[in-house]
């Protein structure tokens, strides 16, 4: 007898599996959120257009909360990101201990950009005739003022973006008359407040190039039954096809049962057989671990996690359940980051790459804990599009999971140049987290 | 020849190895042997429909799951 939960004739949910949790599973994860849609299908137009892209830039990234940054990037007065998305640059600047701001990263005089990259400064001044603001944005210093008598300082005051900070993350929003950033975000805070983001660090920043419109990539992880197919030596260990799907206003998510034998897994597998699949254990070799006598393959996993995170946050850590502890919790925060929750370090950012709508940046930060004082940044390891991510050693086994996904998109891509069908077709819940995506987009893009 | 790291898989329980010239070599249960290149293409032996995202897998750098480390 294998590790298959038996619910009878029909699927199992992820409910059946908190039902197994030897903790208090925390009540945002037992409280579902399906989503209604009126629609199965979307124009692939928004995925190859160049239309499609200029009202992106327009109606989208001009109008959006995004990330930019994470707060240790810039931890001292006068420290600097420069943020840039679709063709937009922003400065990012800590303007007091307490304080961040965003500029638009080019000089009012003749537009030079005024930071090329990340760095500190006490002044933010143009590199082209040093015309120069101070942290607050006032213009501070015109180099041969009698030139510039018709200037009014007032009015030539660095323009803002708007900024706000959640979980240890920097977001802009290039809008103005944009609401706060806590509203954006609604809920969110709540489900990741036992997960604690802000006391993290980034542990690796990898960014890659891909061939293809960054919803054709950011897409690919925002479901996860496409595993089956595209990492099948996953199959013996997660539940894909029965994943959780909840959708709420800015932010969704799926949750996808780890060490649960799935209805896309034939057979009933042993606790050895998932267990190797986890770890990647070949034919011939050895399982490295060993199980106490009764334990499943997710008990292990539970255990063996637990004291791990021990080492980090201490006897809190008797207080997360055992999902929290194994399962994979993917969100998306409209439009473009992808923080996964629990013990799970990984978040995801996608960016068109420049100005390009058939090309994309994808970031993978690793947001990790730490223990005794905080460890700076990891600096950004940028991948070339025929660069792999399993050539960077310190992504782990992840890397060349992200491989597969990365060798169906610029296929993706070219299907979808080349279709003769003019529409993508959704799945009735699995893909529910994408279909969100596409009523969001089109409210922005569309006005709808 | 020595082939390195198989994986089975779960659907078709063909075994996926990476032989020493950098081929998968893909054996079937019924014995049938073929070999294929990492995304999936045909080069030898037996013909049929091979996994490429595992050919892909058993070509790739072996790096380490979390449960295997001692990081979180």
């Amino acid at each position: 007898m294998g590790e298959r939960i038996d619910v009878g004739d029909r699927l199992i949910s992820y409910q059946d599996v908190l039902n197994l949790d030897t903790r208090e599973v925390p009540k945002h994860l037992r409280q579902e959120s399906r989503g209604e849609f009126d629609f199965a299908e979307a124009p692939i137009d928004i995925y190859i257009s160049r239309q499609w892209h200029e009202q992106e830039k327009a109606k989208l990234w001009k109008k959006v909360w995004q990330l930019a940054c994470r707060e240790e990037h810039i931890p001292e007065v006068g420290d600097h990101y420069v943020y840039q998305i679709a063709g937009l640059s922003y400065l990012i600047i800590r303007s007091g201990p307490d304080e961040i701001r965003a500029f638009p990263n080019a000089c009012l005089h003749r537009g030079r950009q005024l930071k090329d990259f990340a760095g500190h400064c006490s002044e933010i001044r143009c590199p082209f005739h040093a015309m120069t603001w101070d942290l607050n944005g006032d213009l501070k210093r015109i180099p041969a003022p009698w030139e510039f008598e018709h200037l009014d300082p007032e009015q030539f005051k660095l323009p803002q973006a708007k900024v706000g900070t959640w979980g240890g993350f920097v977001f802009v929003n290039p809008d103005p008359d944009a609401d706060p950033l806590s509203d954006f975000l609604g809920d969110l805070p709540d489900h990741f407040a036992k997960w604690d983001m802000k006391n993290r660090y980034v542990e690796m920043h990898v960014s890659k190039l891909l061939r293809c419109n960054w919803k054709v990539a950011q897409e690919a992880f925002m479901e996860c039954w496409h595993a089956a197919a595209t990492h099948p030596q996953t199959v013996p260990y997660a539940a894909f096809g029965v994943c959780q799907v909840d959708c709420y206003d800015n932010f969704a998510r799926f949750i996808t049962p780890s060490e649960v034998v799935g209805p896309m897994m034939p057979g009933d597998p042993s606790t050895e057989d998932l267990l190797r699949a986890t770890m990647d254990v070949r034919e011939d070799e050895e399982l490295p671990v060993k199980l106490e006598p009764g334990e499943t393959a997710r008990s292990f996993v539970v255990r063996n996690t637990r004291e791990k995170w021990r080492g980090f946050i201490g006897d809190k850590i008797e207080d997360w359940a055992d999902c929290e502890l194994v399962d994979n919790f993917t969100y998306t925060v409209f439009p473009n980051i992808m923080p996964w929750g629990g013990v799970h370090k990984i978040c995801y950012r996608f960016r068109p790459n420049g100005d390009d709508h058939r090309t994309c940046a994808m970031d993978v930060f690793y947001i990790s804990p730490f223990t005794g004082e905080r460890p700076p940044p990891a600096d950004e390891i940028r991948l070339g599009f025929d660069d792999p991510f399993s050539s960077v050693n310190g992504l782990g086994i992840v890397g060349n999971i992200l491989d597969q996904d990365c060798f169906n998109m610029e296929k993706v891509q070219f299907g979808l140049e080349t279709a003769t069908k003019q529409t993508v077709t959704f799945a009735s819940y699995q893909e529910d987290n994408i279909r969100w995506m596409q009523r969001l987009l089109r409210r922005y893009v569309e006005g709808e | 020849m020595t082939v390195a790291g198989g994986v089975r898989h779960p659907y078709s329980r063909d075994l996926y190895e990476l032989d020493d010239q950098g081929r998968v070599r893909v054996t079937r249960r019924d014995g049938e042997v073929g070999y294929y290149t990492a995304q999936g293409r045909w080069l030898e032996g037996a013909k049929f429909d091979a996994d490429p995202h595992l050919c892909g897998w058993v070509s790739s750098p072996r790096n380490v799951h979390r449960m295997n480390t001692a990081s979180h």
